[in-house]
């Protein structure tokens, strides 16, 4: 899977994704449509997207191999699973209506549709490729759009259920892992500075899930009043001073540290190598460790992408949909047993 | 559902009537939303021409600080607009904070002004134009700007430069 790549500045950012929001005009959003006006949703985003030769866009795209899933079809425990991979959102597990998903066959590239908006289109690269991602979206929004009449107005722009999206309907974000802003106590600092600039700050997983593994998400707030070009370079501009940042107080705690950092590295990689039972919530931390510990040298022999590996194979959903365990304890169980493997 | 009074129009307009104590609801398009509120009103038509709003019910907040009319004749209590398209009210939208299709942006078109503005610090797109849905305001976009550069040239004085922009400008504006 791409998101196992260690890209550009992988050392701090994870991965890059672009999320641009539309809808078709004259049809309500999925939340206001009834159950025909989803079907009829879903058979224009699908037949504007799938299978289509005509077009001057058509050759780019069929190199994407965009594939139709409809979600009823899909298990529960699969829509968790890809939904931990940050595949698609939450709101698309929901069943109680129906949605549909288009991804293509390297799932970088993922069209939620009937989320919030009728069409979600993101794409998705390892490393710090905000470009690349935008590129492949702004693609792919021209091609839907020799087919479908979106909800557009001149002042307001693209027309999304929510006004937050309303404008470009760009939602522009970068995964980072923070264990130097984190471990110095200036993760705190960075939120205030970075809501100020306009950029949200959210752990990995929501609101709820603050700081699991130090792994974060940046994102531009404003959709409005900005071209993309604008909101992608600036949220560039920032994430750029981010990750020198990090590097920088990385540095400095192993500088200042040395001995500890060394024992909690070496001591979260042990028992990595050893426990037998391991909760998610330890699980991230310790790889957190190991991140850092590779990044600063400590660690030779275990690759970065190993470490990405491991981190989505020992989520949840993951666990049960792979190895089918019934309960919390097997779980545990099996995930000390998976990351001994790997690490073996 | 069809306006309750023409029978013709779609009803896009709930009016909550107070008719001698008898309260009653109503489901009206906005033009007969509009004799309504000038027979019930008696400097009604004015004032809502005045007011210069596209529907009732913003007529009738931009009334709510006005003395309040004779208390024995017939009054609108309430009037709700509503999205012709999905039906949604702007009550709704406030109470959900999410809209419910994209007419909804036109229907509540100047209310919407003030909370874009409180999120993003502005109501004007400047991002992308869909290719084939804004063709016109591509154009038009793309005028002002060699308008701005041509008006630039011209105090500056570059004569062979502001001839080229003419042209552009020329070439665009025919070719519609
Ligand atoms: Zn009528
Ligand atoms: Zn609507």
């Amino acid at each position: 899977m791409w998101y196992y790549d260690y890209g550009k500045d992988g050392d701090v950012v994870l991965s890059s994704r672009v999320r641009l929001a539309r809808n078709i005009k004259g049809l309500p959003f999925p939340a206001a449509a009834d159950k025909k006006g989803r079907d009829e949703i879903i058979e224009k985003c699908v037949s504007a997207l799938t299978n289509r030769e005509d077009g001057e866009r058509a050759e780019k795209v069929k190199d994407m191999k965009l594939k139709f899933i409809d979600m009823a079809n899909m298990s529960d425990v699969e829509k968790q699973a890809i939904s931990e991979c940050h595949l698609i959102s939450p709101q698309l597990i929901d069943g109680s209506v129906r949605r549909g998903l288009i991804l293509s066959s390297d799932s970088r590239v993922s069209i939620m549709i009937n989320e919030e908006d009728h069409l979600r289109i993101q794409c998705m690269e390892a490393g710090f490729e905000i470009d690349k991602c935008y590129a492949a979206a702004d693609l792919i929004d021209d091609f839907a759009e020799e087919k479908l009449d979106y909800a557009f107005d001149k002042d307001f722009g693209y027309l999304t259920c929510c006004p937050t999206n309303a404008g470009t309907g760009l939602r522009a974000s970068v995964m980072v892992h923070l264990p130097g802003y984190v471990l110095t106590g200036k993760f705190g600092e960075l939120s205030d500075t970075l809501s100020q600039l306009g950029l949200t700050v959210r752990g990995i997983y929501g609101e709820g899930s603050k700081g699991l593994g130090n792994i974060f998400q940046i994102s531009n707030q404003l959709t409005l009043g900005m071209t993309e070009q604008d909101i992608i370079d600036r949220l560039k501009q920032i994430v750029s001073e981010v990750v020198a940042n990090e590097r920088q107080l990385r540095n400095l705690l192993y500088k200042n540290d040395k001995f500890r950092l060394e024992d909690r590295v070496m001591r979260s990689l042990g028992t990595l190598e050893r426990a037998v039972l391991m909760t998610t919530d330890e699980a991230m931390k310790r790889l957190s460790d190991l991140r850092l510990g590779i990044a600063l040298g400590i660690i030779e022999g275990v690759k970065p992408e190993t470490v990405n590996e491991i981190t989505y194979s020992i989520l949840p959903a993951n666990i049960v949909k792979n190895h089918n365990t019934a309960n919390e304890f097997s779980r545990d169980l099996k995930r000390g047993e998976i990351i001994k493997s790997y690490l073996k | 559902m069809k306006c309750q009074i023409c029978g013709k129009n779609e009803a896009v307009e709930e009016m909550h009537l107070n008719i001698n104590g008898k309260v009653s609801m109503m489901s009206v398009c906005p033009e007969c939303a509009n004799k309504v509120a000038g027979s019930l009103f008696k400097t009604g038509g004015s004032i809502y021409e005045s007011a210069g709003l596209g529907n009732l019910a913003s007529a009738l907040y931009g009334l709510a600080g006005a003395p309040s009319q004779s208390s024995a004749g017939p009054e609108i209590l309430k009037a709700v607009s509503k999205c012709p398209l999905c039906g949604m009210t702007y009550d709704e939208f406030v109470s959900k904070g999410k809209l419910g299709c994209g007419e909804c942006y036109s229907a509540f078109h100047d209310r919407l002004l003030r909370p874009l503005k409180q999120i993003h610090g502005t109501y004007e797109h400047v991002g992308k134009i869909p290719e084939r849905g804004g063709g016109e305001l591509k154009n038009s976009r793309r005028l002002d700007k060699l308008k701005m550069s041509l008006d630039k040239a011209v105090r500056e004085q570059e004569f062979e430069k502001a001839a080229e922009i003419r042209d552009e400008i020329k070439a665009i504006k025919g070719e519609k």
